[in-house]
């Protein structure tokens, strides 16, 4: 085989099962963690900006991803009842305790500079 | 630019669009927007005011919502010169079932769909005390526990198909269950049956799965005699359709031989270069997260568009990769592994409930439940990455694996190679990580199906060979990203 060429963007995409599966690619262990450190305003917006309505389809949505899950493909070879992280209802968890976030979310443009400002400075505060 | 329809395929659009400046103008039939999460998803599953702060972010962007205005002639939406049109009007329709006395008891029948969105509304309070619900697939999940709900003491869901083929998700299955719902399955409709159209019972025909010569599944009648299932009420959920009686032929915009639109689909466009469809509208019924995915792809192909450029030319996702190494074993996310089952969602008291359909039925994981959970997470953004020219092949790394992941073999085609490997996959749609040219001529092989993304060989490597890093990709939304031409470049961050 040749060497895989990891910059190829799919590559590792493909390693993270659920961002993989889900159809608006949310990454999903990014914002699991932002909720495990206590931030879920941050991690609401990381689903924000990727699913648009994170507390309706923290309740409602479809998780294609949970099916996809590694933590179930891991059970199951342990020889477990397979079951995924609870991707779907952690999201809920996020907009439930998000509190106030208004002044995260982009304002309405007057000009489309401020919008690309808004986005690239979004991009920053994840890392 | 227009989007017809306020569902959350329109509303992806608009709020990509309109936080870039551009004018955005929705119409919806309805007074409210939301489209089907509004008017069908039941609120004991969906709170109203979840809704409503979540369609209120994207209006407060500048979006124009023209409500309870249905477009009803896309020929006259095209001369209003808008520069761009999107159609995520849904698949509105929901399919019936032309069997006898469908009309004489047609007062007590009602489409799933259409009975769920007055039930919505506030237009129906009750229904019969016994209910029959046809369909297998989430409408009817939805139409069984709201009539659960509406005085429906004995509510049956009748499926033609078997259990495990049926359309509706798993937990939507246990869920009606859980209520007292019991779901038969393997009955096909044959008859209403009525008293001068009241109507008392259904008539179904007992079928069995049988396998064809082409290998495809057939239910064939078992010679039983017919089953009937008293009723007072039924509520046929059997399948959604699209529609278009809007679209008018002569604007160009093609329909294939389903009625859906022919559309590229990549971009979302029509065969007029100006309209997009996206949603339900777009491939027919699917689901919320996929509408929301459209509406992305069809806002990058707008703004594309309006800028002069090919729409084909798709931009790559952004992604970063970030160390996570602070100390020798030291790492910036938590790498232990749980060993914790799945936390299950609590549930409001059934007497609270069932009486009241209003009443949410998850309450949600509290905090403890929550870090729980997210512990479970393996945390598969952080990725083993492997330098080959610091390894010295000491294979400390292939000991300590708990997962068994990393060989150090000959290099080979990847049948051959696969069957080489330590523990050779079950689950072949993870690729495997080939590193070659190794000083022993050898390649160093990880399979990346079952890592635990635990750190272990990076921790446990002398050299460093192995590092883990966080890759973070997000998608490229419409906006100056999109338009740079190959999208964002990987930065790799030491
Ligand atoms: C009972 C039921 C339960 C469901 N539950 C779930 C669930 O739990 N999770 C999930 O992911 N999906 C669920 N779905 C599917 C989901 O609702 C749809 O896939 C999704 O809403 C489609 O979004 P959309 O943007 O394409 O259009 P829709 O949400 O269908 O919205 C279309 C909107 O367009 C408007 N419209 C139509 N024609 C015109 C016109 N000519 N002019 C102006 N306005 C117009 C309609 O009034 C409507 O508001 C469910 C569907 C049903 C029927
Ligand atoms: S364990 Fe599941 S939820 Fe966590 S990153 Fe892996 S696939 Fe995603
Ligand atoms: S991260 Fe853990 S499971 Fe994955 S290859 Fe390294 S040691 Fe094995
Ligand atoms: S532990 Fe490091 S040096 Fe040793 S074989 Fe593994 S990657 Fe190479």
């Amino acid at each position: 085989m040749q060497s895989t060429d990891i910059r190829q963007p799919d590559y590792f995409h493909k390693v993270v099962d659920c961002q993989w599966a889900c159809p608006a690619h949310t990454p999903v262990p990014e914002y699991i963690r932002l909720i495990a450190a206590g931030r879920p305003a941050d991690a609401y917006m990381v689903n924000w900006k990727s699913n648009v309505f994170p507390g309706v389809l923290g309740r409602t949505c479809d998780r294609p991803c949970e099916p996809a899950c590694r933590r179930g493909r891991v059970e199951e070879t342990a020889g477990h009842t397979p079951e995924p992280v609870a991707i779907c209802r952690l999201k809920r968890v996020a907009a439930d305790t998000k509190g106030d976030v208004s002044t995260l979310m982009p304002p309405p443009p007057k000009s489309s500079a401020t919008a690309s400002a808004w986005s690239a400075s979004a991009r920053v505060r994840r890392r | 630019m227009v989007c017809v329809g306020a569902g959350p395929a329109s509303l992806t659009v608009a709020r990509d669009l309109a936080a870039l400046g551009y004018e955005v103008i929705v119409y919806d039939g309805e007074a409210k927007a939301g489209g089907f999460i509004r008017t069908q998803i039941p609120r004991f599953r969906l709170p109203e005011s979840v809704i409503d702060e979540e369609v209120g972010y994207i209006m407060n962007l500048g979006v124009e919502f023209r409500s309870g205005q249905r477009i009803e002639s896309m020929r006259e939406l095209l001369t209003q010169g808008h520069d761009a049109i999107f159609v995520g009007c849904g698949a509105p329709r929901g399919r019936d079932l032309d069997i006898p006395g469908r009309v004489e008891a047609a007062a007590h029948i009602h489409i799933g769909i259409d009975w769920l969105a007055s039930v919505s509304f506030g237009h129906i309070h009750q229904v019969g005390r016994r209910v029959i619900v046809l369909g297998g697939g989430n409408t009817a999940m939805d139409c069984c526990r709201s009539a659960r709900r509406m005085g429906g003491e004995s509510v049956t869901v009748v499926v033609r198909s078997g259990f495990d083929e049926m359309k509706a998700s798993p937990w939507e299955k246990e869920d009606a269950q859980h209520e007292g719902i019991p779901i038969r399955n393997y009955l096909v409709p044959v008859a209403f049956i009525h008293i001068e159209g009241q109507l008392c019972a259904m008539q179904f025909q007992k079928v069995r799965p049988e396998i064809d010569a082409n290998g495809r599944r057939q239910l064939l009648p078992t010679g039983e005699p017919d089953v009937e299932i008293d009723c007072d009420e039924v509520l046929i959920a059997v399948g959604q359709e699209n529609a278009f009686p809007w679209i008018e032929r002569e604007t160009g915009i093609e329909f294939d031989r389903w009625g859906l639109p022919k559309l590229d689909p990549k971009t979302h466009q029509s065969t007029v270069p100006k309209v997009f469809f996206g949603g339900d509208a777009a491939f027919g019924p699917k689901n919320i997260i996929w509408a929301v995915a459209h509406g992305h792809e069809a806002a990058v192909s707008i703004d594309k568009m309006l800028n002069g450029e090919d729409i084909q030319d798709r931009p790559l996702p952004a992604t970063v990769m970030i160390s996570q190494k602070m100390g020798i074993h030291e790492w910036s996310y938590g790498n232990d592994i749980t060993n914790a089952a799945r936390n299950k969602v609590p549930w409001a008291p059934a007497a609270l409930t069932l009486n009241n359909i209003k009443v949410e039925v998850e309450l949600g994981f509290d905090h403890d439940l929550a870090m729980k959970e997210a512990e479970r997470c393996l945390n598969c953004d952080v990725q083993t990455v492997f330098t080959l020219d610091k390894c010295i092949e000491c294979d400390a790394c292939v000991d300590i694996c708990p997962m068994d992941c990393i060989s150090f073999v000959a290099n080979g085609e990847e049948a051959d190679l696969r069957q080489r490997l330590t523990a050779p996959a079950l689950n072949l749609t993870q690729d495997l990580y080939v590193a070659d040219g190794l000083k022993t001529n050898r390649a160093m092989v990880k399979d990346e199906d079952l890592c635990l993304h635990c750190g272990l060989c990076a921790e446990r490597c002398p050299t460093g060979a192995w590092d883990m890093q966080k890759f973070l990709l997000e998608m490229t939304h419409a906006g100056p990203g999109c338009r740079s031409g190959a999208g964002l470049p990987l930065k790799v961050a030491a």
